[in-house]
């Protein structure tokens, strides 16, 4: 038990400071420091004003209460005691017991008004000089007062005051001192705790009454906006009422677990709700028919909301009142489902969500997403299990609640596809919402764009631009779809560069046949030189589906691949080893060709004639179209390599006879790749026998020139210019003898034409000579 | 009507502040339903207005008032369109605070400095605090009393040009319950003054207006004599009467015949010398102001000093120049008095405030008697004859600059 200081005031005419006049006489532990807070607190107490139009002293009522500071309780008692020294009336003892809240209960303090323990201003001088002083107590020190019973009457009228909904604060009573502690001692005892943090005193002036809230007055004068007790029971006489002042054991004990439903802590707001709550538990006592109001009632309290759901007939009755979207009853739940555990609003949202109708899905969706997330999730969870069981969804739905009902089932079970999950995806509503949510599984998405596509074009377009922004789902919706040719309108939507990720998604969940089908059309959407690109990125799929015609779609990639490489200057062509591994996997005879191509060129770096016999077989093995292609590959590779002047020679006779047109055109192709070659790699051996090679065909009139001095075209000139510089002095030594010795005028005007450095300072130069 | 940059003082805290820039609250207030013990502070106006924000004191629950309108000068970001076209409507004059708020709040600008609410008359009238200042005892509640009563109710400075001295509502009521009512009517002794930690907040304000004198508003406060001698209460609690514009100072003759040996104190009761309380004011002023000194209880001087100054408890004459000629033989009488108190100290107090001061001098002397004769033991006055209660006020407020004249350009 805790100590509890005290404090005495009055008038002294001399003061424990040596002054008269009014002071603190005495005080003990914290109240003795003048400079602390609860000292100035507790002084601010120390006041008695005389009720009007009272003369006799002894009619003077005796404030007494207590108002709270922080986590102190500041019991006051106050009587007038006449005049002080000079003569003045006005003069009175206060006397302030401080101690903790907790240590001191509402009805406990209202049973010490009358006891002996108050100090009445005697001995004055003995308290302020020091020879007295105030004993340490407890509360338990404090013996009781004797109090009067209660007036019925007036019990009843406090009661009802304080059950009302709306309050003028403070309450105010006319009735002496001693009563006003009966009531209060009495009700704190029928409604324990609730009167607890309710500051109160037996009297106080008007102009200081809105500093408590309940509180007697005396003579004619009523605080501004307060509420006055009648002292009469009200007719009739509400339920609660009659329960909270009955005295049968089971009513009182009614009345204590609606308190402790209630959650009262002393504001006049939860003492109202204790009345409602009486009722209802009254209701439930005896298993009749529940109010929707007072279930509200008993709803805004966490307390009595956790054992109301514990009831079946409570439970039962709140499901369905929410089910059927009682506002008031949504309300209700609203306040006190913050405080509430989260399995209590778990069945509540699945009885709740069990037990709607589908034309009331949408407003308690809505209502829903106010309350906490348990509660939502299970009636979420609730609706969507039984969807399917639920006529007219399609039409009752908004996308909101099909996106928050399919959210809170993803949460709960994700990916899950039942059939309830099937029905909502099915709602008009679901779409494009459900498609462009990234929170949900895939699939549910892609099912829900593969409803809506039979909505036309503006669908389709809404779905390719979907898929657009999230080409992953192409997947989903190609799975969702029953054949791969109702995807391709969608993606025929699209540009060459959304195309590939989009084709993609999809070809990773399409059977054999259905992939085929739809790569080859991609392909066919595609730029030459990306389709290899897009068939490497099929690959494995490629090699799991033997049975499909992937050989011709490769063979002509990769055609289209060499073509595009080939127009730039700097390219090498050479297969990547991805192209070189699927058409391994494709097998020989599936790729017109190319398989053997590739193998042989894996063998380059010794060509023989035996070689050059296999790389032009699989040339001539190809479609004519791919050949011009294939055979510069043939080029790059053997020109690459330290050729024998017969086997240059038999290469470009290869090379000539597999290209069409004129000998111009054989000549001329083998002096690009030769160019290439002394370009990509530097090695310009090949390109000096070229040189020679072309001198020779000019020899012989197999190259047609212009005035003999050039060939055909300028770039192929220039080109042959460009080679002649790249060549060492050696190589050039090498070339200009040999097309001396060729002794023709039109090789020599040609090999003067091409070389860019002047013969004769060459040879003054050139170390040889 | 004030403009909106219109400084003025707050009366209660001596804050300077621009009338623009105060929020205005509602004074008439009711509690939230859902009030608790923790916070009491849930001060709603009664109308049902929005409320912005608090002001008021914590640990005074009772003392808390709403806002309900911001201040003018003020642009809320959230509202700055309504609070720009509210500004641009005023066209530079301060709005009434009736037209800023729902008048059943009875709304009233606020100091933010000491956080209550202005007295409604700070918009157009000059605020002038008349100090009464005395030891416990000296007389002061009375005094007040029967001072006001004579110049409100009997319109006793009608004679000196007074055309208007009138209770503000408050006041009127205040004034009738705990002053009026008890002395006037049951003819009972009032009761000793309570220390109160606000007393600055419940002065007495007075309307008054000479002819040809700018209006102004009188604010009285009764404060208990605890609180005044006791300097750091004062300076705390009560810094008006540091910022006074004048001074009534009441010296008790029963205390100086105790201090002078002419009588036995009541008991054991520490007796406290009246000139400590005089000087510690004086030396508390930032200026000189007008100040009377009175001795109270003028009535019994002649039970302390038969026959010697038995003038002193004759009322005055209510008309001019017969008025101003007692005054000065009153003076007289009691600066003779006071010598014969032995309180060479006051009266040396009492040059001093003087010295330096406005011309005419700005201390003057005066005799009065609140009630005419000594309460009866069973607290009862049975007749009240107050007597010359007027004449400090009369002299002091003469002595204001532009009260009871127009004030020098």
């Amino acid at each position: 038990m805790t100590a509890l200081d005290q404090l005495l005031y009055t008038w002294a005419a001399r003061g424990p400071n040596g002054r008269s006049g009014f002071q603190a006489v005495a005080a003990t532990g914290r109240l003795a420091d003048d400079r602390s807070k609860l000292t100035t607190a507790a002084l601010r107490l120390c006041r008695y004003e005389a009720p009007r139009g009272t003369r006799d002293p002894a009619q003077m009522p005796v404030s007494y209460g207590w108002q709270d500071h922080g986590d102190f309780r500041m019991v006051f008692h106050r009587r007038y005691i006449g005049a002080d020294a000079l003569g003045r009336p006005g003069n009175y003892a206060a006397h302030v017991v401080v101690g903790p809240r907790a240590e001191m209960p509402a009805g406990d303090i209202a049973r010490r008004l009358g006891s002996p323990f108050w100090w009445h201003g005697a001995s004055v001088a003995d308290y302020a000089s020091g020879q007295l002083a105030p004993d340490q107590v407890g509360l338990a020190d404090i013996p009781l007062g004797s109090l009067p019973s209660a007036e019925p009457d007036l019990l009843a009228g406090l009661t009802d005051t304080l059950l009302r909904e709306r309050l003028r604060l403070p309450v105010v009573l006319r009735c002496s001192a001693e009563q006003l502690a009966a009531l209060v001692a009495e009700l704190a005892d029928r409604l324990p705790g609730c009167l607890d943090a309710l500051p109160f005193s037996t009297y106080e002036p008007p102009a200081a009454a809105m500093g408590f809230y309940l509180v007697g007055i005396c003579g004619s004068a009523v605080p501004p906006n307060s509420t006055a007790v009648q002292a009469a029971r009200p007719k009739p006489s509400p339920r609660a009422l009659e329960l909270i002042l009955s005295d049968e054991s089971a009513d009182r004990n009614l009345v204590v677990m609606s308190v402790g439903a209630s959650g009262a802590v002393g504001a006049p707001a939860s003492i109202a709700r204790i009345g409602p709550l009486v009722v209802l538990f009254d209701q439930l006592r005896r298993d009749g028919r529940i109010d929707r109001g007072l279930l509200a009632a008993g709803l805004r309290s966490p307390a009595a909301a956790q054992i109301l759901i514990q009831l079946p007939n409570a439970k039962e009755a709140i499901a369905a009142d929410l089910a059927a979207g009682q506002a008031q009853i949504h309300a209700a739940l609203g306040e006190s489902a913050g405080q509430l555990p989260a399995t209590s609003l778990l069945t509540l949202g699945e009885m709740a969500g069990g037990q709607t109708q589908p034309a009331r899905i949408v407003p308690l969706m809505a209502e829903a997403v106010r309350l906490p997330a348990p509660f939502a999730s299970a009636c979420a969870i609730a609706i969507v299990e039984r969807a399917d069981h639920l006529p007219g969804l399609g039409r009752l739905l908004d996308s909101a609640t099909v996106l928050a009902l399919l959210r809170h089932y993803a949460a709960r079970y994700p990916g899950r596809l039942g059939p309830g999950v099937a029905t909502v995806l099915r709602v008009p509503a679901a779409f494009p919402a459900v498609a462009l949510a990234d929170d949900l599984p895939a699939a549910w998405r892609g099912r829900a764009a593969a409803h809506a596509l039979p909505g036309g074009p503006d669908t389709v377009r809404d779905i390719a631009g979907v898929l657009r922004g999230d080409p992953g789902l192409t997947g989903a919706l190609a799975a969702a779809l029953p054949a791969v040719r109702d995807l391709i309108p969608i993606l025929s939507l699209h540009k060459p560069r959304d195309l590939v990720p989009c084709t993609m998604a999809a070809v990773a969940v399409l059977p054999g046949p259905d992939r085929y089908e739809l790569v080859a059309w991609c392909a066919g959407r595609l730029p030459a030189s990306q389709r290899l690109d897009l068939l490497l990125q099929v690959g494995g799929h490629i090699l799991e589906a033997p049975g499909e015609p992937w050989g011709g779609l490769t063979a002509s990639a990769l055609a289209g691949w060499l073509t595009d490489t080939l127009a730039r200057p700097d390219a090498i062509p050479v297969l990547p080893a991805e192209a070189v591994s699927l058409l391994r996997g494709l097998g020989a005879g599936r790729t017109e060709g190319w398989g053997e191509l590739a193998e042989c060129l894996l063998d380059a770096r010794s060509p023989s004639h035996s070689w050059l016999g296999r790389a032009f077989a699989a040339v001539d093995a190809m479609p004519a179209g791919h050949r011009p292609s294939a055979v510069d590959l043939v080029l790059w590779a053997a020109l690459g390599a330290d050729l024998s002047d017969s086997l240059f020679d038999d290469l470009a006779a290869s090379c000539a006879r597999r290209l069409p047109g004129d000998p111009d055109t054989g000549a001329v192709r083998l002096l690009d790749m030769a160019d290439r070659v002394a370009w990509v790699t530097g090695r310009t051996g090949s390109g000096a026998q070229c040189l020679v090679y072309l001198a020779g065909l000019l020899t012989r009139g197999g190259l047609v020139t212009r005035k003999a001095r050039r060939l055909r075209y300028r770039s192929h000139h220039a080109k042959a210019s460009a080679l002649v510089a790249r060549l060492s002095n050696g190589q050039w030594k090498a070339v200009d003898e040999k097309v001396a010795m060729l002794q023709a005028r039109d090789a020599t005007a040609w090999w003067e034409s091409v070389n860019p450095r002047p013969t004769s300072m060459l040879r003054i130069w050139s170390p040889e000579r | 009507m004030a403009r909106l940059f219109a400084r003025r003082t707050c009366p209660y805290c001596g804050h300077r502040m621009i009338l623009g820039l105060c929020p205005v609250v509602a004074t008439n207030t009711e509690r939230a339903a859902d009030m608790t013990n923790s916070g009491l502070q849930d001060s709603l106006p009664v109308s049902g207005a929005e409320v912005l924000g608090l002001v008021g004191d914590d640990e005074s629950p009772d003392d808390v008032y709403p806002i309900v309108a911001s201040p003018v000068l003020t642009i809320r970001p959230e509202r700055r369109l309504r609070d720009l076209w509210r500004l641009v409507r005023t066209m530079g004059e301060l709005p009434s605070v009736t037209s800023l708020a729902d008048p059943q709040d009875l709304p009233a600008r606020a100091c933010l400095h000491c956080q209550h609410p202005l007295p409604v008359d700070l918009d157009d009238r000059r605020i002038v605090t008349i100090a009464v200042l005395g030891t416990k005892g000296s007389g002061k509640t009375h005094y007040l009393a029967t001072m006001i009563h004579q110049a409100s109710r009997l319109q006793g400075l009608a004679g000196v040009g007074c055309v208007t001295f009138a209770p503000d509502e408050s006041t009127a009521r205040e004034y009738q319950l705990s002053y009026f009512d008890p002395l006037f009517v049951q003819k009972r002794q009032l009761n000793a003054t309570d220390p109160d930690e606000r007393v600055r907040f419940s002065p007495l304000v007075y309307r008054v207006e000479f002819a040809g004198a700018e209006p102004v508003s009188l604010l009285f406060h009764d404060i208990s004599g605890e609180m005044l001698e006791d300097p750091k209460v004062r300076a705390r609690y009560a810094q008006f009467v540091t910022r006074s514009d004048g001074a009534i100072f009441l010296v008790d003759p029963e205390q100086l015949a105790v201090t002078a040996g002419r009588r036995q104190s009541a008991g054991d009761m520490a007796a406290s010398n009246q000139a400590d309380l005089l000087i510690g004011w004086l030396n508390s002023l930032t200026a000189p102001v007008p100040l009377a000194i009175a001795i109270s209880k003028a009535d019994v001087i002649d039970g302390i000093f038969p026959g010697k100054y038995a003038g002193l408890a004759r009322p005055s004459p209510r008309q001019q120049p017969e008025w101003g000629e007692a005054m000065s033989w009153v003076a007289e009488q009691v600066s003779r008095l006071l010598e014969d108190f032995q309180a060479f100290d006051l009266l040396a107090a009492a040059r001093r405030g003087g010295r330096g001061a406005v011309s005419p001098p700005a201390v003057s002397l005066h005799a009065v008697a609140a009630l005419g004769a000594p309460p009866l033991p069973d607290e009862t006055v049975p007749r009240i004859l107050a007597l010359r209660c007027l004449d400090p006020l009369v002299t002091v407020l003469s002595r204001i600059p532009g009260v009871t004249q127009q004030r020098p350009e």
